[in-house]
C-alpha cells in the first residue's frame, strides 16, 4: 500500500514537471553515474592509455567525425582508450566510450571497423540502453523522478548505489534487442558520418573469430549475439545504397567479354553437352589451356582491375557460389552463397575490394555486392534482368535487357584524414645477431638473440 | 702461381675493392628524383624500413638515424607555418612523450629553398634527440629528421651538417 502511495504522488509530482526540467535532469543524472562508474572501470581495465600521436589523432578523427554526425544530441562524447589487452568496447550514461587496446589491436588500422565500434557504442548511449537496463535493475524509475524534485540533484549516495549496479549491467551485455538496436542505429551514423555501414558487419565477425580462437567466452558475454546481429545488419547494410536510376547509357562501356588487364589470359568458351556455358582460360604466355577450371562448372569470371584476382560463378552440384582465384590457380576464397539462381555478371569495383553480381531469373533479378578477405554479401537493389553490369567510381550501372540502364550508388565513404599533416617518429630498431655458444669438441651453437620477443 | 691461387687473389682483390668502396661516401638520389645527397660512409639504407613514403638510413653509431618523409597533399602556407603545425602535436599531452622544445624553429634557405628546422627531446625506448627540417613547396613537402640518443646527439651532428651540405634538389625550385 505505502509503495503503491509513493508511486502515485511520483506519477503526479512527474506529471507536473515540464518535460525539458526532466530531460536536463535526466542528463545530468546520467553523466553523474556514469561519471562515477567510468572511475570504477578505468580502473579495472587497467587505466587509461595514451595511444601513439598518429593514433591518438585517427582515433579523434573518427570520433569527432561520428559526434558531429548526430543529428541532435544532449551528450557530451568522450573517448577513453584502456590500458587493457582484453577485446571490448562499451560505454556508459552521459556519453563516455571506452575502447581496450586489444580491441585497437584487433581493428588493426581499418578506419571503417574502428568507425564501426564507435558508432555502435554512442548509439548505446543515445539509445538510453545503460541507464533504462540500470533502472529496470534497481526499480529507480519512480525514486529517482521523485528524488529530482525533492533534491534538485542527485545525492552522492544514490548515484555510488546507481553506478555499482551500472558496471554490472554493463560487463554482463545488453539484451538482444538493445544490441539489434544499436546496431541499425550505428549503420545510420556510419552513412552519415561517411563511413561504410559495413565497417561494423566486418568488427562483429572479426569478434566471432577472436572467441573462437580464444574460447574464454569474454568476448560473447559482453558482445552476446554475435552471429544474428550479424545477419541483422547484413539484411540492412543494402538499404544505404540509393534506388535503381534510370540513366544514359551512351558514355558507358559495357563488356560481355571479360578481359585480363595484365594481357596474360583469355577466357575462352569450352562448351560441352553436359556444361553447355562453360568457360576457360588460355593462358598465352605458355600457349596452352589453364586446367584450373577443368572439374570445375565455371559459367562466370571478372578480373580485379589489377588483374591479380580473378572472380568465378561456380555450380557446385548443389547451388551457385564465387570463387575467387589467385593468377597461380589457387583458390583464396569460397563465397558459400548457397543460391539456386544462377549467379551472373560478376563485376569487380574500381578499387578491387567489392565484387557485383546479379541472381535470380525472371523479369527481376537482385543485384547483390559481396566484400573481398570479408563476410559481407549484401543485396543493393531489384532490377529488372540485367545482360551486363559496370562499376565506375560513382556506383554501378546495369544495362538491363529491355534496353534500359540503371545506376544504384553505394553510400558515400570519405576517408579520413587528420587536420595538419603529422610526420612520422621512428626509432632504430636494434641489430639482432644470434648468440654464439661455444659447445663442447670444438662445435659452436648458434641460439636466437635473447631480445627478441616472441 | 698456378691458376686456383691465381683467382684466390683477384677474388680477394674484389672482396677488397668493394669492402672499401661499402666505408666510402656515396651520392645517394632519392627514387622520387627529387633531391640528391651524399650518404656519409658507414651509413646503410634501410630498404625493410623504408617504403614509397618513407626512406630510412641507419648511422654506424648504434643509434643514429635519418629518416626523410614525402608529403603530398600539404595544406600549409610555407615550411614554417609546417614546422609549427606539427609542433603543436608533437607538444601537445597526447603527443611525444616528455617533448622538450630545444630549439625554436629557424627558417633558413636550404638549397635554394625557404626550410624550417627545429631541435627537440622526447624519450621513447630511450632518451632521444631530433634535429628536423621541414620543406613545404604547395601541396608537396618533405621532413627530413636527424636523430640519436639524448647523450650522444651532439658529437653526431657533423653527420648531418655533412649530409645537408651535400644536399641538392633535382627538381626545379
Amino acid at each position: 500500500m505505502k509503495i503503491l502511495v509513493v508511486c502515485l504522488v511520483g506519477l503526479i509530482l512527474c506529471s507536473a514537471v515540464t518535460y525539458s526540467a526532466q530531460s536536463s535532469f535526466m542528463v545530468h543524472f546520467e553523466r553523474a553515474v556514469g561519471k562515477s562508474a567510468k572511475e570504477q572501470l578505468t580502473a579495472a581495465y587497467g587505466g587509461e592509455i595514451q595511444v601513439s600521436l598518429h593514433d591518438h589523432l585517427r582515433l579523434q578523427a573518427i570520433f569527432e567525425r561520428l559526434c558531429s554526425a548526430l543529428d541532435s544530441s544532449e551528450y557530451q562524447y568522450s573517448l577513453i582508450v584502456l590500458a587493457s589487452g582484453k577485446v571490448n568496447a562499451f560505454s556508459l550514461p552521459g556519453g563516455f566510450i571506452f575502447v581496450t587496446r586489444g580491441m585497437l589491436k584487433l581493428i588493426g588500422d581499418d578506419d571503417q571497423r574502428l568507425a564501426g565500434v564507435l558508432a555502435h557504442e554512442i548509439a548505446h548511449v543515445e539509445k538510453k540502453h545503460g541507464i533504462n537496463a540500470l533502472m529496470r535493475q534497481l526499480g529507480l524509475s519512480v525514486s529517482v523522478e521523485l528524488g529530482k524534485r525533492v533534491l534538485e540533484v542527485p545525492t552522492n549516495q544514490a548515484v555510488q548505489i546507481a553506478s555499482q549496479a551500472l558496471i554490472e549491467v554493463v560487463q554482463s551485455g545488453y539484451s538482444r534487442e538493445a544490441e539489434f538496436e544499436a546496431d541499425l542505429l550505428a549503420q545510420y551514423y556510419l552513412v552519415q558520418a561517411g563511413f561504410d555501414p559495413t565497417g561494423i558487419i566486418h568488427v562483429l565477425s572479426d569478434l566471432s573469430v577472436y572467441d573462437r580462437e580464444h574460447p574464454s567466452g569474454e568476448v560473447f558475454r559482453s558482445h552476446p549475439h554475435i552471429h544474428a546481429r550479424i545477419g541483422h545488419l547484413l539484411s540492412t547494410a543494402g538499404s544505404f545504397w540509393s534506388e535503381p536510376q534510370l540513366v544514359e547509357a551512351q558514355e558507358l562501356q559495357f563488356s560481355s567479354k571479360a578481359t585480363d588487364p595484365l594481357g596474360r589470359f583469355l577466357v575462352e568458351a569450352c562448351a560441352s553437352e553436359s556444361n553447355p556455358a562453360r568457360l576457360t582460360l588460355y593462358d598465352q604466355q605458355n600457349g596452352q589451356q589453364v586446367t584450373w577450371f577443368d572439374p570445375l562448372f565455371v559459367t562466370e569470371l571478372a578480373f580485379a582491375p589489377d588483374g591479380a584476382l580473378m572472380a568465378t560463378a561456380v555450380w557446385n552440384q548443389v547451388s551457385w557460389d564465387v570463387w575467387l582465384w589467385n593468377r597461380y590457380g589457387s583458390v583464396v576464397e569460397r563465397w558459400h552463397l548457397e543460391s539456386a539462381d544462377q549467379i551472373r555478371n560478376l563485376t569487380f569495383a574500381p578499387d578491387g575490394k567489392k565484387i557485383a553480381y546479379t541472381r535470380g531469373s525472371g523479369d527481376q533479378v537482385e543485384l547483390w555486392v559481396g566484400y573481398v578477405g570479408e563476410v559481407s554479401r549484401i543485396k543493393v537493389a531489384e532490377i529488372p534482368l540485367v545482360e551486363s553490369l559496370v562499376w565506375q567510381v560513382g556506383g554501378i550501372t546495369a544495362a538491363a535487357a529491355t534496353g534500359e540502364c540503371y545506376r544504384i550508388a553505394p553510400p558515400a565513404v570519405v576517408p579520413v584524414k587528420t587536420a595538419d599533416p603529422i610526420p612520422v617518429v621512428i626509432e632504430r630498431k636494434p641489430r639482432l645477431s644470434p648468440e654464439i655458444d661455444q659447445g663442447l669438441k670444438d662445435s659452436v651453437r648458434l641460439t636466437r638473440p635473447s631480445s627478441i620477443e616472441l | 702461381m698456378d691458376s686456383y691461387m691465381r683467382r684466390l687473389v683477384l677474388i680477394c682483390i674484389v672482396l677488397f675493392i668493394t669492402a672499401a668502396e661499402a666505408k666510402a661516401d656515396v651520392n645517394f638520389t632519392d627514387p622520387h628524383r627529387i633531391f640528391r645527397f651524399t650518404v656519409p660512409a658507414g651509413w646503410i639504407y634501410q630498404a625493410g624500413e623504408s617504403n614509397d613514403r618513407l626512406l630510412v638510413f641507419y648511422g654506424p653509431d648504434t643509434e643514429q638515424l635519418l629518416y626523410i618523409e614525402y608529403f603530398t597533399d600539404l595544406d600549409v602556407e610555407d615550411s614554417y607555418q609546417f614546422c609549427n603545425r606539427v609542433l603543436r602535436h608533437f607538444s601537445a599531452d597526447y603527443g611525444l612523450p616528455d617533448f622538450e622544445l630545444l630549439e625554436e624553429p629557424v627558417v633558413w634557405n636550404f638549397a635554394g629553398i625557404e626550410a624550417a628546422a627545429v631541435e627537440y627531446g622526447f624519450v621513447g625506448s630511450k632518451e632521444r634527440i631530433e634535429r628536423r627540417i621541414f620543406v613545404a613547396k604547395g601541396s608537396a613537402g618533405l621532413t627530413i629528421t636527424f636523430s640519436d640518443g639524448r647523450p650522444y646527439f651532439a658529437e653526431s651532428l657533423d653527420h648531418f651538417d655533412f649530409i645537408l651540405n651535400s644536399w641538392s634538389w633535382e627538381v626545379s625550385q
